[in-house]
C-alpha cells in the first residue's frame, strides 16, 4: 500500500504528479535544488525538501539524496516523471532495494528496451515489424549487395561509431552502393576512427507515429491510441497531436496490436510508449520505447479521458485494469504545442529569464500544464519547457482554430518563448494540410 | 498672579517632554506653553539614534564573528563520529578550523560536518538523529 510519494522530478510534471496523487488521497513529497527555491512545485506537495545545490548531477539526477530524501520524510513511493532518472533501470532497483515502490517497470524491463539493438531484436522476435537491414556489420561489398538485394532499395550505409545523422549515406541503387560502400568505410574510418558500417532501409517521407501503451500487473494490456510527433526539430518534438492526419481505423488497429504485443513480449507493466516510424505507403517500424510516461501524455488523456498518471499509479498498487481494448473510446482531436524559453528567432537558443507578465488562454477545450508564474525566474540549469499548452476539439480543423485562438491570448513577457514559431506552423498550409514528414522544419522559415 | 509661581512651575518643567501645562484654581488660570519639541526632543532623539547604531553595530560584530555551519547533504545528522559515538562537541566548546563537529549520513554514507573556522560553538541547532535537508544550519560558531 502506497500513503507517501516523493516525486523526482521538477518543473510542469511534477505538478501534474502532485495533482494526481491528491486526487487519490496520497501524501506528496516534492524534493528540490536551491535553484528551485521559488519553483512551484516545492508549494504543490505536503512536504518539500531541499536535497543539493543547482546542478542536475547534485540533485535530480543524485540517487543516494533522492533515496535519503524518501527515507527521512517516510515516502514509501517514488514517481520519476520523464527525463532525470526516469529510464533508469539502477535507480529503479535501489528503490526497490530500499523497499521504496518504483512507479515504473521493472529495471529488467527499462534495460531490456533501453539497449536499442536489443529492443530491435526483442520486438523483431516478438513480430513487431522491425526497420528491415543487416543483422549486424557489414564487411563485404558482395554481403551488403545480397542485403540489398533482399530488403530493396533505397537504403542507408550507417558508420556504427556515428550519430546524430553523421556518417549516413543515402544510396538508391546497385551502382550507387558499388561506388559508395568503400568511400563510406573509408569515411568511418578517418572520421570515428572505426570503419565498421551497417545497412538499414531507406525510410521515405518519414513520419513519427507512437502507441500509448498501459498495462497491469495481471497481463493486461491495452493501448491508448497514437500520438503523431512528426513536428521535430533536430529529434525535439515541438507539437503532438492525437489523431494522426494521415490515420485510419485499420492502420491504428494494426499498429496498436503491433505494440500491444511488443508490451506483452517482456511482460511489461506501468504506462510506456512504443515509437514506430512510418514511411509514405503507411508501413511502420519499431523504433524503440519509452518506459515512462512522457511529456504528451496529455493529448491522449484528452481524447480518452483516461488520467495517465492515476492509472500509471493505481497498476502500481496492484490493481487490475478496469476496462478493457473495445472499451477505449477516442474522442475528438487534440493538439499541443510544447512552449519553451527560447528564441525560434537565434536558433532556438535557450532564453531563460524573470517571467514580468503572465496571462495563459482558456475557455472550452483549453488545457495548460505548466510551473511557471508571474515574478518567476526560471533558472538556467534545466530544460527549456515552461508550458504545455493543450487543446481538444471535435475536429482537427477546429482544434487548429482554437489553437490559434489560445496563441493569440497567450501573454508571456520578460523572455523569449516559441510562440512566435507556433504561430507561424498554424498558419502554414503545408501544416494545416496535414501532409509532411519528419524533414518539414528543415525548411521552414520564420518570418 | 504670581510670577514666582510661573517661575517655579517652569523650572520643576524643565527637562522634561511636557510642552503644555494648565493649572486653574478658582478664577485664575496660569497656562504654560513651552518649546521643548525642537532642541530637547531632538537632542534627546539624536542620543536614541546613536544608542540604536551602537547597538547594531555591536548586533553587527558580533553577526560578522559568528559563522553558520551547514549540511553538507540530505539525511540524518549525527553529532558523534559514527551513529553511535558520542558527541564530538558541545555548546561553548572551542573547536579549530578543520575539526570534525558531526556528521550527516545519506543512504548509509556519512559526510562529515567539519568547522570551517576555529572558535567558541555558540549554537547548536539541530539534535542528534534528526533529518536534516541540504544546507540546513546546523552550528554557530563564534570566531575567535
Amino acid at each position: 500500500m502506497i500513503k507517501k510519494v516523493l516525486i523526482a522530478n521538477r518543473g510542469e510534471i511534477a505538478l501534474r504528479i502532485i495533482r494526481a496523487c491528491k486526487e487519490l488521497g496520497l501524501k506528496t513529497v516534492s524534493i528540490h535544488s536551491e535553484a528551485d527555491k521559488y519553483s512551484l512545485h516545492r508549494k504543490f506537495a505536503d512536504e518539500d525538501i531541499c536535497i543539493g545545490p543547482a546542478s542536475p548531477a547534485d540533485t535530480y539526477l543524485n540517487i543516494p539524496r533522492i533515496i535519503s530524501a524518501a527515507l527521512i520524510t517516510g515516502a514509501d513511493a517514488i514517481h520519476p516523471g520523464y527525463g532525470f532518472l526516469a529510464e533508469n533501470g539502477k535507480f529503479a532497483e535501489i528503490c526497490e532495494k530500499h523497499k521504496i515502490v518504483f512507479i515504473g517497470p521493472t529495471r529488467e524491463m527499462i534495460d531490456l528496451m533501453g539497449d536499442k539493438i536489443t529492443a530491435k531484436n526483442t520486438m523483431k522476435k516478438a513480430g513487431v515489424p522491425v526497420i528491415p537491414g543487416s543483422d549486424g556489420l557489414v564487411n563485404s561489398i558482395d554481403e551488403a549487395k545480397s542485403i540489398c538485394k533482399d530488403i530493396g532499395y533505397p537504403i542507408m550505409l550507417k558508420a556504427t561509431a556515428g550519430g546524430g545523422g553523421r556518417g549516413i549515406r543515402v544510396i538508391w541503387n546497385e551502382k550507387e552502393l558499388i561506388e559508395n560502400f568503400p568511400i563510406v568505410q573509408a569515411e568511418a574510418k578517418a572520421a570515428f576512427g572505426n570503419p565498421g558500417i551497417y545497412i538499414e532501409k531507406f525510410i521515405e517521407n518519414p513520419r513519427h507515429i507512437e502507441f500509448q501503451i498501459l498495462a497491469d500487473k495481471h497481463g493486461n494490456v491495452v493501448h491508448l491510441g497514437e500520438r503523431d510527433c512528426t513536428i521535430q526539430r533536430r529529434h525535439q518534438k515541438l507539437v503532438e497531436e492525437t489523431p494522426s492526419p494521415i490515420m485510419t481505423p485499420e492502420l491504428r488497429e494494426k499498429m496498436g496490436e503491433a505494440a500491444v504485443k511488443g508490451a506483452k513480449s517482456i511482460n511489461y507493466k506501468s504506462v510506456g510508449t512504443i515509437e514506430f516510424i512510418v514511411d509514405k505507403n503507411k508501413n511502420f517500424y519499431f523504433m524503440e520505447m519509452n518506459t515512462r510516461i512522457q511529456v504528451e501524455h496529455t493529448i491522449t488523456e484528452e481524447v480518452t479521458k483516461i488520467n495517465l498518471i492515476k492509472e500509471q499509479i493505481m497498476v502500481e498498487l496492484g490493481e487490475k485494469l478496469h476496462f478493457k481494448q473495445n472499451d477505449i473510446k477516442f474522442n475528438g482531436h487534440s493538439i499541443q504545442c510544447r512552449i519553451n524559453c527560447e528564441d525560434p528567432y537565434n536558433n532556438f537558443a535557450p532564453y531563460p529569464g524573470k517571467i514580468t507578465s503572465l496571462h495563459f488562454p482558456a475557455g472550452f477545450g483549453v488545457r495548460v500544464d505548466s510551473h511557471i508564474y508571474s515574478g518567476y525566474e526560471i533558472p538556467t540549469y534545466y530544460d527549456s519547457l515552461i508550458a504545455k499548452l493543450i487543446v481538444w476539439a471535435n475536429s482537427r480543423n477546429e482544434a487548429i482554430n482554437r489553437m490559434k485562438r489560445c496563441l493569440e491570448e497567450i501573454v508571456i513577457e520578460g523572455i523569449k518563448t516559441t510562440v512566435p514559431f507556433h504561430k507561424q506552423l498554424f498558419e502554414n498550409k503545408k501544416f494545416i494540410s496535414g501532409d509532411y514528414d519528419t524533414h518539414f522544419l528543415d525548411s521552414f522559415k520564420l518570418k | 498672579m504670581n510670577i514666582e509661581i510661573v517661575e517655579y512651575i517652569n523650572e520643576l518643567l524643565k527637562g522634561t517632554k511636557i510642552y503644555e501645562f494648565t493649572i486653574e484654581r478658582g478664577d485664575s488660570k496660569i497656562q504654560i506653553k513651552r518649546n521643548v519639541s525642537t532642541n530637547e526632543t531632538q537632542k534627546e532623539s539624536e542620543i536614541e539614534n546613536k544608542k540604536e547604531e551602537i547597538q547594531v553595530k555591536e548586533q553587527e560584530k558580533i553577526e560578522e564573528k559568528r559563522v553558520t555551519v551547514c549540511s553538507p547533504t540530505v539525511g540524518i545528522f549525527y553529532h558523534g563520529k559514527t551513529k553511535l559515538g558520542p558527541a564530538l562537541v558541545k555548546l561553548n566548546s572551542y573547536v579549530k578550523k578543520g575539526s570534525l563537529l558531526g556528521v550527516v549520513y545519506c543512504v548509509g554514507t556519512p559526510e562529515n560536518v567539519v568547522a570551517p573556522v576555529s572558535g567558541t560553538i555558540v549554537e547548536i541547532l539541530v539534535s542528534n538523529r534528526k533529518p536534516v535537508e541540504y544546507n540546513q544550519p546546523l552550528f554557530v560558531i563564534e570566531k575567535e
